[in-house]
């Protein structure tokens, strides 16, 4: 059993302690904009926030949660897609087949929120997601657009 | 507080009104669907709030086909783009209608290559409806009436008629033979060639787009799959008491002769399952199989002298025999099943002649005075697949940054034109695409130079 608040809903529903928070998201709560990449907390395909840090859920066992943690998945990070990173990502066309693009947003949505004017460099050290179309030139675009620190800026 | 439970998501699924999954229309819904939205022809259907949606039918990979496509049809249908929706038709479909979206299949760039006139003439053929519908309605010639942004216009009289409004009656117009649907010169073009914004990018940043590990159909299960480790092998038994027992589990099966599967409600909990079931497996003749030993049967093949030669151009011994510096290069990659992945390995070729051929210049540098490299190619049939020959020369000036070339003395001397004379490619079709024998022969024009670097002097 798992009681979690998932984009400002308290949800309770029967699940077994050790099921990662990735797979009680895709298909307990068929919220499958989060997705499976390595399974090993490497790719960063299934980023969410918890309490706005954004946290890998395919290595996170759904008991690790409550509902006193404020959990976040793509489908609530903003009202049609308003969030400033979600408006850069439309501006640039950063997704490619965007496989990646929903945890590279809510990873890039988590740096904007500890550091609104982040550098070239702590964008790189901080967003260790991994594309395979490789739009790593057109998502650090886009954190700088949303952060009005861009070329055009 | 919203409960959810397993039972209720269930139960929520077979009613088909998913909160957030995809659904699937059901057969005959897309037909159905035409009654209240008209589809104009195959390619196009006009909603009454002038929406259009354009069917794409190959697949939108993060290349842009769908886009590209869409603004193909958009072209010729004179619609207004920024109304412009998409949507897929299903390969069933395709069937059921003969193959009236052509060709499907999604790869080798070939999506916009083959299927444009395809599509630019679905556009142009739903747009002489529209005009044919509108004309009718006035009584006037089609020939009168014109269309843009998605409005017709008449002319003479300056009435104007929305697609929406007009859709319907088009729909039962009967098409226009292809012959009779002339295609824009692309100097009219207006929005082919144009940077839109892609059209998949919005369902992208949302969580919204669908993929296939997303789909949910009423009643859906999910398997976790186990085959033999070894190819070749088989299940020789099964324990899945523990496996039957967890959460979710429905079935353990056995598929084929080599493989065990556990189908649960959730994948999560299939795969959880499949890791309990204890499998004993006849590993047959191959339990031995490594990768050294593949190596040594691949140089075995390789050195033998009647080894099968998948890439042959010219007389590769007579030349090889002939040339200045004779090069073996060997070039090793994995053993995966598909012509594209050979391109790395060609690439390493291309870039070994290059160095080669560069190589050959600064070898005696006090014998010349230094000049700069303006010009070398390599004919890439020699190093190019089977499947691999569309380019037929390669300017070693395009293929690799030659100031950055391993000698930097490279851009002080120059290469001539080196030309590799003859070639010979060894393995089978299989074996080649993981062991590759490169032999040729290299030569410059200006042989008193050629020295050997990094190549083998053919004796």
């Amino acid at each position: 059993m798992a009681k979690l608040n998932v984009n400002g809903r308290v949800v309770e529903f029967a699940v077994e302690d050790d099921t990662p928070l990735l797979w009680a998201l895709r298909e307990h709560l068929d919220l499958t904009g989060t997705k499976y990449g390595c399974g090993i907390a490497q790719c960063g395909a299934c980023t969410v926030h918890v309490d706005g840090v954004a946290v890998r859920s395919c290595s996170q066992p759904v008991s690790a949660f409550n509902e006193s943690q404020k959990i976040v998945t793509i489908e609530g990070l903003s009202p049609n897609s308003s969030h400033p990173i979600q408006q850069a990502w439309l501006a640039l066309d950063v997704p490619q087949c965007g496989f990646c693009q929903s945890g590279m947003i809510m990873a890039a949505a988590a740096l904007l929120a500890t550091t609104p004017r982040p550098t070239e460099e702590q964008i790189r050290e901080e967003v260790t997601n991994i594309c395979r179309c490789g739009t790593y030139n057109r998502v650090i675009a886009g954190i700088q657009r949303a952060a009005g620190t861009g070329a055009a800026g | 507080m919203n409960a959810i439970t397993r039972r209720a998501a269930l139960a929520t699924a077979a009613m088909g009104a998913f909160t957030f999954g995809f659904r699937i229309p059901a057969p005959g819904e897309a037909a159905a669907q035409t009654a209240a939205t008209p589809e104009v022809n195959a390619w196009v259907v006009v909603k009454p709030d002038n929406t259009v949606i354009i069917r794409i039918a190959r697949s939108e990979m993060g290349q842009g086909t769908l886009t590209g496509l869409a603004q193909m049809v958009a072209e010729e249908l004179e619609c207004d783009w920024s109304k412009v929706t998409t949507e897929y038709p299903t390969p069933g479909q395709n069937l059921a209608r003969g193959r009236v979206w052509g060709n499907m299949s999604t790869g080798g760039s070939r999506g916009i290559r083959e299927s444009n006139e395809l599509v630019r003439k679905g556009g142009a053929a739903a747009r002489i409806m529209l005009v044919q519908a509108a004309a009718q309605a006035w009584g006037v010639p089609a020939g009168e009436c014109s269309a843009a942004n998605s409005v017709i216009t008449h002319g003479p009289s300056g009435r104007t008629a929305s697609f929406g409004s007009v859709a319907l009656a088009a729909a039962g117009l009967t098409p226009p033979a292809a012959a009779d649907v002339p295609l824009k010169a692309p100097s009219a073009w207006k929005l082919i060639g144009q940077p839109v914004p892609r059209l998949d990018t919005a369902p992208k940043i949302n969580g919204s787009q669908i993929y296939g590990m997303d789909l949910k159909l009423p009643g859906m299960l999910n398997a976790a799959i186990q085959a033999c480790p070894v190819f070749g092998g088989t299940v020789a038994a099964v324990d899945s008491a523990a496996a039957e027992r967890m959460p979710g589990v429905k079935r353990v099966l056995r598929v084929g002769d080599n493989a065990v599967a556990v189908v649960a409600d959730t994948w999560w909990r299939a795969k959880t399952a499949l890791e309990k079931v204890n499998i004993t497996w006849n590993l047959g003749e191959h339990a031995n199989a490594s990768s050294a030993a593949f190596a040594e049967v691949m140089r075995a093949g390789l050195d033998a002298p009647q080894a099968a030669v998948g890439n042959r151009n010219g007389d590769a011994a007579a030349a090889i025999a002939a040339a200045a510096l004779a090069l073996k290069e060997e070039v090793v990659h994995r053993g995966l099943d598909n012509a594209q992945v050979g391109a790395p390995g060609d690439r390493a070729l291309h870039r070994r002649l290059v160095e080669l051929a560069i190589g050959l210049r600064p070898w005696p540098t006090h014998r010349r005075p230094a000049r700069t490299i303006e010009h070398a190619e390599v004919d890439a049939r020699l190093v190019g697949t089977a499947r691999h020959q569309a380019v037929e020369r390669v300017d070693f000036a395009h293929e690799v940054p030659l100031a950055h070339a391993s000698n930097r003395r490279v851009a002080r001397h120059l290469t001539n034109c080196v030309s590799a004379l003859g070639h010979e490619q060894r393995g089978g079709a299989r074996a080649c695409r993981r062991r590759r024998r490169l032999a040729a022969g290299v030569a410059a024009s200006d042989d008193d130079h050629v020295g050997r670097q990094g190549g083998r002097k053919r004796a």
